[in-house]
């Protein structure tokens, strides 16, 4: 998964619940925070391995 | 001994009766059980029907008959890699060679069957190294893997069969790993005739080592090789340790390195025992809400206004909706949507578009919207298309 660009969202309790990825086709999803969801795996692979960094949410 | 045949001494309609002295039927061996020949007639048990095998919800497989095909339809495509085509089909290409997909209505004759999936190789792998991939998989969640016992002393002998179909024909060959990629192992199968449907099948004894998961993660990943690198091999007909996609096989070799290859395959099914049973067809609605768990898509369709997800307005410029999932989801998944420009967020009178429509947060059966748009603080809505054939929703819990 080639991802051009990543930013976290934050909940109503003004927690991160998701990351909004954009990818290298154009498309973009909001991904739970969830490691049963393998979209945000390898999202956290990435980070992990130094390979793409999250921008912070907006604030309210 | 020769053949014992007993038979009426005379008259062409005379039966062989066999009873016990009470009258009762009775033909047994007294030892471990007795060869029941085919029937030809009907066949009517008073008793009850006790199967070493399930006789029904046999196959574990989802969508073997290639019904479903929610991302793409029956337009051919290729995929980034990895990606899916048809719902539960993974493609894996890299390092040079790469496929498209497609859902068609080439089939084998007289099998019930709609759909196959095709492959169809455009750009061969004409510097093949031994990293190269090409493979498509399944993976099969651990709650119905579990029904395998695999990891323990009772792991269970499993078959796999399908009816393929490929221009080039030769050795072939699958596998099975799991989620760990630390258990695997492959077979080969032939293709003997090019262009011809065949049905194959596959039995594979159960793996007692190694821990294979039993819960919403993978609990195995099945692999159809269709010429990866021979680094991606391991030896046909044994269990082993590799992260592999199949064994040696000049067949699929052959394949990934001709252009305009094409490999057709439906009917698979993956069953506990060492015989491969008949296709266990199951409903079209059945099919889909199974692909579903793993991926459902929401489309406008023919009507360019569908409804989409109630909501309300949150502040003067956000709304929030929230969309129920027409089963429960294997997890809780990720979101897009076709554009934000297909969509209307309608509140009152009015229809505004959305700069951006973006998942909140979701669990495993509903899931929490932001709507980027003009909206009014507490005035019911609903996120609709907006005047759109093409607007959709989908959500992703793939394993």
């Amino acid at each position: 998964m080639e991802i051009k660009k990543a930013k976290y969202i934050k909940d109503i309790g003004n927690e991160n619940s998701s990351v909004t990825i954009e990818l290298s086709d154009g498309k973009k999803w909001s991904v739970p925070m969830v490691l049963d969801n393998s979209d945000y795996a390898e999202i956290k692979r990435q980070v992990d391995a130094g390979e793409l960094t999250i921008e912070p949410a907006d604030e309210e | 001994m020769a053949d014992l045949t007993i038979k009426p001494q005379a008259g062409s309609g005379n039966k062989l009766i066999i009873q016990d002295q009470a009258g009762n039927a009775r033909i047994t061996t007294g030892n471990a059980g007795i060869d029941i020949p085919a029937v030809t007639g009907n066949l009517t048990v008073a008793g009850d029907i006790v199967p070493s095998t399930p006789l029904s919800h046999r196959n574990v497989w989802i969508n073997g008959a290639m019904q479903i095909s929610q991302r793409y339809g029956t337009t051919v495509h290729t995929p980034t890699h990895p990606n899916y085509g048809l719902d539960r089909y993974k493609i894996h290409y890299s390092g040079g060679p790469v496929y498209s997909s497609q859902q068609v209505t080439d089939v084998p004759a007289g099998k019930g069957f709609k759909y196959s999936a095709k492959y169809t190789v455009t750009t061969a792998d004409a510097t093949a190294t031994s990293t190269d991939q090409a493979y498509v998989k399944t993976m099969i969640e651990g709650y119905d893997w579990a029904r395998f016992c695999y990891g323990t002393a009772s792991a269970k002998t499993t078959t796999l069969s399908f009816y393929v179909k490929s221009s080039v024909a030769g050795v072939y060959s699958m596998a099975y790993k799991n989620a760990s990629v630390n258990r695997s192992y492959s077979q080969v199968y032939t293709i003997s005739s090019a262009n011809t449907w065949e049905r194959i099948s596959i039995t594979i004894p159960g793996d007692t080592s190694g821990t294979w998961a039993t819960d919403n993660t993978i609990g195995c990943s099945i692999s159809f090789d269709l010429g990866s690198g021979t680094g991606r091999y391991q030896t046909a007909g044994s269990w082993g340790t590799g992260n592999i996609d199949g064994a040696t096989s000049a067949g699929a070799d052959t394949w990934i390195n001709t252009g305009g290859a094409t490999f057709y395959i439906t009917g698979i099914q993956l069953e506990e025992g060492s015989n491969a049973t008949p296709f266990e067809h199951r409903s079209y609605g059945d099919e889909l809400a199974r692909c579903m768990r793993y991926y459902w898509r929401w489309a406008a369709g023919s009507y360019p206004y569908s409804a989409f997800a109630p909501g309300q307005g949150y502040s003067g410029s956000q709304a929030n909706a929230v969309r129920s999932f027409p089963v429960t989801m294997r997890t809780a998944p990720s979101f897009a949507v076709s554009s934000d420009s297909h969509f209307w967020w309608s509140s009152g009178a009015g229809n505004t578009g959305p700069s951006d429509i973006e998942q909140w947060g979701a669990n495993v059966d509903t899931s929490l919207l932001i709507i980027n748009c003009s909206a009014t603080a507490g005035y019911g809505g609903y996120l609709r298309a907006g005047n759109s054939t093409a607007a959709y929703a989908e959500y992703n819990a793939e394993l």
